[in-house]
């Protein structure tokens, strides 16, 4: 596809050590998430010219999620990934007493990003692909804010809809995930949802299911570094589905996080349509 | 004429097989020469087994170089990277040799690694500082059996039964076991001060902590939680202070023997000198008050 603009752009988000919460709570410092950061910058080169701020915030991300995405032209595909915590959160009904499920989110520094900040994003371009890849704890689905934030309900200071969410925001469709991993034959979690809206394709990978924890040592997160080992090979940068099905194989292969760690995959498109996904999956990288 | 060559050079490093280790940057050159017409426009760098693509290459000629994007060792690349070109089949190789990883210092290391017991570790500041306190402990525990000694001194007055607890023997033990008592205090004291160092320096040896977690979890407590019967397996190794303690112990246990020792034999004797109260005429001078009869009246008689 032509057009003005980028055939790529990337975003590289890597938030070591949250200034959110402050006191005791404070989370852990994770040199492994800024080593990630630093190697996502190597490999994507030019792409990302600006030095990793390890203090990022919803605006920064805001701001470099916005000039990204407006430099690509039509078709373009832009890819975002993020390297520290990432937490669960309870959604509660409309009395905000009974939990009725979860959801995930990433912590930057000036906490969680729960404000429908992603869902605005992907709605910006309808025309383009985003390839995020995440590697946090209950990383699953974490930006992809499948509801359509704009029109829930204001979520009170701890950022907790005060609403019954969409069934569809909490999990995806167990029939599309099955007839995904038939089709696709990927091999590894895979579900296609559908935005509510329009909005930009996008395959969002993640280093661990909702319930799961992601774990790094000092060298950098054990997803980011499998994907990245994998991505040296030619064949895996000419197809994103053996990339990651490679690099999910290799994660069940490491210790320790073999059997505690799954990668988990989700497409969000106009459509479940299974050629949408295939067609994503059977893309080259495109960088790297 | 002369024959086509390929050449693979790894650069910035020296030896025959160099030495890298994961995530190590590695940067190769490649150059050919005397390539004949129709040679293949595209060469490949591969590694591991079986041999993979890692890296492709443009020969726009029949003599050249060109520099290759970094590669980032990884274990599996094997020892062996590869240049290779399909017309002519020319290929050169260069070996490495993988560094063994080392144990992390900082707890981001194999989660099966075992902790280690020796050597400890010395905390200087820790050792100090609680020495000082407990030694300060020490001398108010010394200080409060000192401040008692006087009263040991026996006196006619201590009397049961309608006898005095008079003689040297039994002040001796007395004596015997308060002193006992105070050595075995401080032996306790010394060795629940040996304790927190010994517990200190063992435990503080990196447990193991396989990684980092990305989210607000428990993870370091899960952990010690998870390696708690390592940490109590730890305990059993405080010879010293289980040395220190048993001895402060026995010597307490001493002390009560001796105590109970004088009490029986003050208080339990036999009741067959119960009109005879003029026994404490054994009675050190000095204790005249105790020797006066209105001490004797007064004192409890057991039925």
């Amino acid at each position: 596809m032509t057009g003005k603009g980028a055939a790529l752009a990337a975003v590289v988000i890597a938030v070591p050590q949250p200034r959110w919460p402050e006191g005791r709570q404070a989370l852990s410092r994770l040199p492994g998430a800024e080593r990630d950061g630093q190697n996502w910058r190597r490999v994507l080169g030019g792409l990302v010219p600006k030095d990793i701020d390890p203090h990022a915030n919803h605006d920064t991300v805001e701001q470099d999620l916005t000039a990204a995405i407006k430099s690509l032209r039509p078709g373009g595909r832009l890819v975002v990934t993020f390297a520290g915590h990432g937490i669960a959160y309870p959604l509660t009904d409309a009395h905000g007493k009974e939990v009725i499920g979860y959801d995930q989110a990433v912590v930057v520094d000036d906490g969680p990003i729960l404000n429908g900040l992603f869902g605005r994003m992907w709605r910006l371009r309808p025309d383009i692909e985003v390839l995020a890849i995440v590697d946090a704890c209950h990383s699953a689905d974490a930006i992809v804010r499948l509801a359509p934030d704009l029109t829930r309900p204001a979520e009170n200071d701890l950022g907790l809809p005060l609403s019954d969410p969409r069934p569809d925001a909490l999990s995806p469709a167990a029939g599309s995930r099955a007839a995904l991993t038939n089709a696709a034959l990927a091999r590894f979690p895979t579900s296609t949802q559908v935005w509510p809206s329009p909005a930009a394709r996008l395959l969002h990978v993640a280093s661990s299911a909702a319930d799961e924890k992601a774990r790094e040592t000092p060298d950098g997160g054990y997803f980011t570094s499998a994907l990245l080992a994998k991505l040296q090979y030619s064949e895996c940068r000419a197809s994103i589905r053996t990339w990651l099905t490679e690099t999910a194989q290799r994660l069940a292969q490491t210790e320790p996080v073999a059997r505690t760690q799954t990668m988990n995959v989700s497409y969000v498109g106009a459509s479940t349509d299974v050629t949408d996904v295939q067609n994503f999956l059977d893309s080259a990288v495109g960088f790297g | 004429m002369t024959e086509p060559s390929l050449n693979l050079t790894l650069l910035d490093f020296a030896g025959d097989t160099p030495v890298v280790k994961t995530g190590q940057e590695l940067t190769f050159t490649v150059e050919w020469d005397y390539l004949p017409a129709g040679h293949s426009t595209m060469g490949s760098i591969q590694a591991g087994t079986p041999q993979r693509e890692l890296q492709s290459f443009k020969i726009d000629g029949p003599r050249g170089s060109v520099p290759l994007p970094v590669i980032t060792y990884d274990p599996e690349h094997g020892t062996t990277y590869i240049a290779t070109l399909q017309n002519p089949p020319l290929s050169d190789q260069v070996a490495v040799r993988p560094k063994p990883a080392a144990p992390s210092a900082d707890g981001g290391g194999d989660a099966n690694q075992a902790i280690e017991v020796e050597p400890g570790q010395y905390d200087g500041k820790f050792a100090l500082l609680s020495g000082l306190a407990l030694l300060l402990l020490s001398l108010i525990v010394l200080n409060e059996f000192w401040g008692r000694w006087p009263k040991i001194e026996m006196s006619p007055s201590t009397l049961t039964d309608g006898r005095a607890v008079d003689t040297k023997a039994e002040q001796g033990f007395i004596f015997i076991a308060m002193l006992g008592v105070a050595i075995a205090a401080v032996l306790l004291i010394a060795g629940a001060w040996l304790g927190a160092l010994e517990t200190r320096g063992r435990l503080t040896v990196r447990l193991p902590v396989p990684s980092g977690t990305r989210g607000p979890d428990r993870g370091l407590v899960e952990s010690a939680i998870e390696n708690a019967d390592k940490i109590l397996g730890r305990l059993t190794l405080m010879r010293g202070t289980i040395a220190v303690i048993t001895a402060g112990i026995a010597i307490l246990l001493m002390a009560l023997a001796a105590s109970c020792q004088v009490a029986v034999s003050s208080h339990g004797a036999p009741a067959s000198t119960p009109s005879s109260p003029a026994a404490p005429a054994t009675t050190s001078p000095t204790s005249s008050a105790a020797s006066t009869p209105t001490s004797l009246t007064t004192a409890p008689a057991r039925s």
